[in-house]
């Protein structure tokens, strides 16, 4: 009888197999059950809207806020709440006691458990973008053709007409709705890495819940609270500075992440803004997921 | 040759979340080896160290003092883990996977490519005596059944080493005595294993060599024959012997001067082979019976 395993120092195989492990596991949770609540809030918001405002361009703007909204507290709640209970649950069932009798290094645990709830997070804003953009095309071509309609009658105010019909066109889905939504992906998941950081040292899921939606206000807050500092405690000099930077540092800025009301306003998103956000949240990731693994290696399961 | 698992002198100390910084001694100065092919039951009552041993020789917390290796290799290592199956007290398994799921994430964890994994599982469900529940979701498993996909995950990279703590507790006498025929073709497959259990009559029946621990400290080790033999005791069984035949030993008996008879009557049964020949119609095992003469 021979050994039939194959040892590497690092498998992306291994990463893959928790990954895809913890996907099925919140599909099969029925974690995608949000998406129907998002479809909802995306046609009700579509066909419901004309009744609240008669400006045509409007009407999509309100649109794109209502799901960016709820595209946006998905994000969050499903970031914390999901990566929050990832490894407590692990531990109080000890089936991570069987995955790490195994031979699998504890840093590919946490990376493929993360992946694992990132993916769903990817997969859904990638299902709601889609349907948002859907929608938000149908709408916008009726509304279009309404105008045109309107103008082709020899309507009074063709000029109004023609500038609402140019509004319109910019209102349809673009690469800055995509870039939108990938800044709120990207939020999750820097929100995502620090949930599962403070999961490896919590006394339970609640705690860590409580304190990663703590962390994510602090974050939010953060830039307010960084200006009114700067602005007050000037003379305190470069000790205070020092200390200011290092909350900056420490606490990931999430405001940094908001790019849907830009979006909404029609503004067009330069792509290295997006790069920029792409980098700090990556590296955000990074560090909190390095910071996880430096308590989850010498922890006594 | 390698011994199959080697502790030697450990320690672990654990502090006591508590303001004053209290530690506890877990295990003591712990030293034994089991031999490749070798079943070895490690004994004792609750908090005597039994498991915080198996969770360092898993590498599933450090020693504060001393080593243990398997095959050899420093079990701290997380490439030790490719020659051990481990089955833990209680397990619950993802609930939302299939037996058959169940047992292609651990093969995929413990390295093995996904032919050689069906090919396994096949093998392994048929031993277990699960293929009937493959596709059905482990949330719909029995704590016996759960038992067993637990043994067959701890199995599926072929391991030449499987720890097993507590494997059937609370399991039914069947699913009991199920996994105890396991365990004993684990010695007919030459793999050594360590079994942590409280059912002492299982312990006895399976294991070559039996540690006793308590307080974190080994009390006893040895060859289950040479720790069960009464030296001053000599045990003949006869069968379909008569009143007379009985009555003539007895009477050599009283010749001697030293010796003296202590018991004579039918051996009894035991409990579990009443139970299982009366639920399962199966004809009994003789090995295990209890042989009160």
């Amino acid at each position: 009888m021979h050994n039939l395993a194959v040892y590497r120092h690092f498998s992306p195989a291994r990463v893959g197999v928790l990954a895809r492990n913890t996907l099925t596991q919140l599909v099969r949770m029925r974690a995608f059950y949000f998406l129907l609540i998002f479809s909802v809030i995306v046609l009700v918001s579509a066909l419901l809207i004309q009744n609240f405002t008669f400006d045509p361009a409007r009407q999509l703007k309100i649109m794109k806020d209502m799901s960016f909204f709820a595209m946006s507290m998905f994000g969050t709640i499903f970031a914390i709440v999901a990566t929050a209970n990832l490894i407590p649950k692990d531990v109080e069932d000890r089936t991570l006691y069987t995955i790490l009798a195994k031979p699998v290094p504890r840093f590919e645990y946490l990376l493929g458990k993360y992946l694992g709830a990132m993916l769903v997070i990817v997969l859904s804003m990638a299902v709601m973008m889609l349907m948002l953009c859907v929608v938000l095309y149908l709408r916008q071509q009726a509304l279009l053709t309404e105008q045109q309609a309107l103008l082709d009658a020899g309507a009074p105010h063709a000029e109004e007409i023609a500038v609402v019909i140019d509004e319109l066109k910019a209102d349809g889905p673009s690469t800055s709705l995509i870039t939108a939504a990938a800044a709120i992906c990207l939020q999750a998941m820097v929100l995502g890495a620090v949930t599962l950081f403070v999961s490896t040292f919590a006394s339970s899921g609640l705690f860590t819940v409580v304190v990663a939606f703590m962390l994510f206000f602090v974050g939010y807050i953060e830039p307010v609270v960084v200006d009114y500092w700067r602005g007050s405690m000037e003379s305190l000099g470069s000790f205070a500075n020092a200390c200011i930077h290092v909350v900056e540092l420490i606490f990931p800025n999430f405001q940094s992440f908001n790019l849907v009301d830009d979006v909404v306003s029609g503004k067009t998103l330069p792509l290295s803004l997006f790069f920029k956000i792409l980098g700090m949240g990556l590296s955000y990731v990074v560090v909190y997921l390095l910071a996880a693994y430096f308590i989850f290696a010498d922890k006594e399961l | 040759m390698e011994p199959a698992v080697r502790i030697d002198h450990l320690t672990k100390v654990f502090k006591v979340p508590s303001l004053k910084g209290q530690r506890v001694t877990a295990v003591s100065d712990l030293s034994l080896q089991v031999a490749p092919g070798e079943i070895y039951g490690l004994i004792g009552p609750n908090g005597s160290g039994k498991s915080t041993t198996m969770k360092v020789l898993l590498g599933l917390i450090a020693p504060t003092k001393g080593t243990t290796a398997v095959f050899g290799q420093d079990s701290r290592k997380v490439r030790s883990r490719v020659d051990v199956g481990f089955l833990p007290e209680n397990p619950y398994f993802y609930k939302f996977l299939t037996a058959e799921e169940t047992l292609h994430f651990y093969g995929r964890l413990g390295g093995l490519r996904k032919r050689a994994i069906r090919e396994r599982s096949k093998e392994l469900l048929a031993l277990v005596g699960l293929e009937h529940a493959r596709d059905r979701r482990l949330s719909g498993y029995s704590k016996g059944m759960l038992q067993r996909i637990g043994l067959a995950q701890a199995l599926i990279q072929r391991p030449r080493l499987v720890v097993l703590d507590e494997p059937t507790a609370g399991v039914d006498p069947a699913g009991s005595r199920k996994i105890r025929d396991l365990i004993l073709k684990f010695r007919e497959d030459g793999i050594s294993v360590i079994l942590s259990s409280h059912l002492l009559e299982q312990v006895q029946e399976v294991c070559d060599r039996v540690g006793i621990i308590f307080q974190g400290k080994l009390c006893r080790e040895g060859p289950m024959e040479a720790l069960m033999a009464i030296e001053d005791q000599t045990e003949i069984l006869l069968e379909r012997a008569s009143p007379e035949l009985i009555a003539r030993v007895k009477a050599l008996v009283d010749e001697d001067a030293q010796a003296s008879l202590l018991r004579a009557g039918h051996p009894r049964t035991t409990l579990e082979r009443l139970f299982l020949e009366e639920t399962s119609g199966e004809s009994p095992d003789t090995r295990g019976g209890s042989q009160d003469a």
